[in-house]
């Protein structure tokens, strides 16, 4: 459920109450299917926000939503308090770095960085200046010239983002940007999102279905499932404590055990009752136990057991598969820690605190 | 193997394109066999120099002005003809791909429906139509009682030319601008841009493939036309068809039906390469 509270105490501290971008109650509805459904969310100025889920649950909706792509069936939304959804999209101050970046293929790099500019009429002496700034700002210097047919993905991207910031919108909206690219490339535009952002305090509003990349760049994320807000919070907020199941699965790895509450124990399938940190209000819960919170030991005495039957090493730490009577579960030791041997018996000790029972 | 694989292709273009090009330009260079056809074994250049030039009484050449005219006037109702067409095509188009996908496909339909009567059927359904006490003139009588007596004019002719070149320069235009991905669409209004930005700066440009092409399909065969100019226009104002036609017919001026015709296919590749290189 969208976490209305948090999001008002942020905007208390930073400009006495009005988030930048406040989302009330938007329902979208295509073919009778629920895009999005009661999605509410306040973006305060020169936040980093992450839109997190799987294809379809909606977050590309509200990003186009925003953009003005899409009229919603209901709801509102407020730029610096101002209705905005009335407003065709040329008329809303907020740009959009598109999934497949939507260069115009017909114009150089200058001239597409120059499209908006010249869309609000302004001064061209202005326009030159705003485009060289912009295209310093992503490190294209050199490349104005160049239609995007001669560029790699790395530069179109680049040039996407220069056309979006130029017109210097009240909010950038991204839309999957960096999921054409690869790897290393994705990791690059990574950082440099992230330098943009400080660098010019314009808040982001980041749509992905990459964990990784919403918790290393966003200062707030909502996790999004079937047109709903699952959960609004911090990257460590969402980690550390996911407010159910799906969140905890979604957002990072997860052993998830299933468990009933025994006075202030909760009971596993095994019969075995564990202490755990509570964040649900009913007898029925889902435990999480993140695999690096928790260690390896002698399987006598512990609840959780099983026999080892995969290692997984990466460099930085070793996975160790364990399959027991609840499933195999996942433990992440650090680098150095002695692997264990396939087929050997093993005990999961979950960290203190570590364990935590959620919704299911 | 690949160079079969081109064979039938090439066989054909040469069959149906080269040969008769070069039979016609053979044929250009013969002498005129008074009762038709050509002198096979005599060559002249007669033809080419009755193309523009003309023997007066006394035997001088001069240039023959009428030829001229009638040269600058083709090239007129060519440019008049790719000019009205497109500026029917072009907003019709737009409308059309913003239509929902089903109801696209229907007017994509009906837009071709009219090849699917012979050209000259379709002339004379417009005679029918423009004739004195015909039905324009019925629909009209009770604001114009006399009739617009709008047959045999260049107004006639200029319908019948649009009405037979309307689809030719809609079809590719439609086609390109339907092939406008969306995203681009959308950018541009991201941008702040407009419908006149929007279809200046993004639209146009990138069904400029599209609108080359009907402009070159609706020029190249109405400069050539003869049929609808002559039914319409009642055989006043003649245009290079119409004169080839006569060379091939009551004329009989094989070489210089052929040298005409040669003229004429130089003529719109000359404002074709012009039209595209800019």
């Amino acid at each position: 459920m969208p976490d209305r509270s948090l999001a008002g105490a942020a905007c208390a501290r930073h400009d006495g109450g009005m988030p930048l971008l406040d989302v009330q109650a938007l329902v979208k509805t295509y073919a009778g299917l629920r895009a999005l459904d009661g999605v509410s969310v306040g973006v305060e100025q020169g936040q980093f926000f992450a839109l997190l889920g799987p294809s379809g649950c909606g977050k590309t909706t509200l990003l186009r939503t925003i953009a003005g792509f899409v009229q919603p069936d209901s709801g509102t939304v407020l730029l610096e308090g101002a209705p905005l959804l009335h407003l065709p999209p040329e008329r809303r101050p907020v740009n959009t770095v598109f999934q497949s970046y939507a260069l115009f293929p017909h114009l150089t790099v200058a001239e597409n960085v120059a499209f908006g500019l010249e869309s609000l009429r302004l001064p061209r002496a202005e326009v030159a200046a705003r485009v060289a700034e912009a295209v310093r700002l992503v490190r294209l210097e050199g490349m104005e010239t160049r239609r995007p047919a001669a560029l790699s993905g790395g530069q179109q991207q680049r040039v996407a983002l220069a056309r979006a910031l130029a017109p210097r919108p009240k909010a950038l909206l991204l839309d999957e940007p960096l999921s054409a690219l690869d790897l290393v490339l994705r990791r690059e535009m990574q950082l440099e999102l992230k330098r943009l952002q400080r660098e010019l305090g314009t808040a982001f509003i980041f749509v992905t279905h990459d964990q990784t990349e919403a918790l290393g760049l966003a200062d707030r994320i909502a996790v999004m499932r079937a047109g709903r807000i699952e959960q609004l919070g911090s990257p460590e907020e969402v980690y550390e404590r996911p407010v159910n199941a799906y969140v905890a699965g979604f957002v990072g790895e997860a052993n998830l055990v299933p468990a009933t509450r025994v006075g202030a124990l909760w009971r596993v399938a095994t019969g075995a009752c564990l202490a755990a940190e509570v964040g649900v209000p009913g007898p029925e819960a889902v435990l999480v136990l993140r695999p690096e919170r928790a260690s390896l030991a002698d399987p006598r005495d512990q609840p959780l057991h099983g026999a080892v039957t995969l290692t997984e090493y990466d460099g930085a730490g070793t996975t160790v598969h364990v399959a027991g009577p609840l499933g195999t579960l996942r433990v992440r030791l650090p680098p150095g820690a002695a692997r264990p041997v396939v087929g050997e018996a093993v005990g999961i000790v979950p960290d203190p605190g570590a364990l935590r029972a959620v919704n299911a | 193997m690949r160079a079969l694989l081109a064979a039938p292709a090439l066989l054909a273009a040469v069959l149906l394109l080269v040969l008769p090009l070069v039979l016609m330009g053979y044929v250009s260079t013969l002498e005129r066999n008074p009762n038709g056809g050509v002198v096979w074994a005599v060559h002249s250049a007669q033809a080419w120099i009755s193309v523009l030039w003309d023997l007066d009484f006394d035997g001088k050449r001069i240039l023959n002005t009428d030829s001229l005219r009638i040269f600058g006037r083709s090239l007129l109702v060519a440019a008049l003809t790719t000019v009205i067409t497109f500026v029917i095509a072009l907003p019709t188009a737009l409308w059309m791909v913003g239509q929902p996908p089903r109801r696209r496909m229907a007017l994509l339909f009906l837009v071709t429906v009219p090849f699917w009567t012979n050209v000259l059927v379709r002339a004379y359904a417009w005679v029918l139509l423009l004739r004195a006490g015909g039905l324009v003139d019925q629909a009209v009588a009770p604001l114009v009682p006399g009739g617009l007596g709008l047959l045999y004019t260049p107004t006639a002719i200029a319908l019948g030319m649009t009405y037979a070149f309307l689809p030719l320069m809609l079809l590719p235009i439609y086609l390109s601008l339907e092939a406008i991905d969306p995203r681009l669409i959308e950018a541009a209004a991201d941008l702040y841009a407009g419908r006149r930005r929007m279809l200046l700066r993004v639209v146009l440009p990138l069904a400029r493939p599209g609108i080359v092409a009907g402009m070159a399909l609706v020029f190249v065969p109405a400069l050539g036309s003869f049929v609808t100019p002559e039914l319409l226009g009642g055989g006043k104002a003649l245009l290079i068809g119409n004169l080839i036609q006569g060379q091939f017919g009551a004329l009989r001026n094989w070489p210089l039906g052929a040298a005409m015709a040669i003229v004429l296919l130089l003529l719109a590749l000359a404002v074709l390469r012009a039209g595209v290189r800019r």
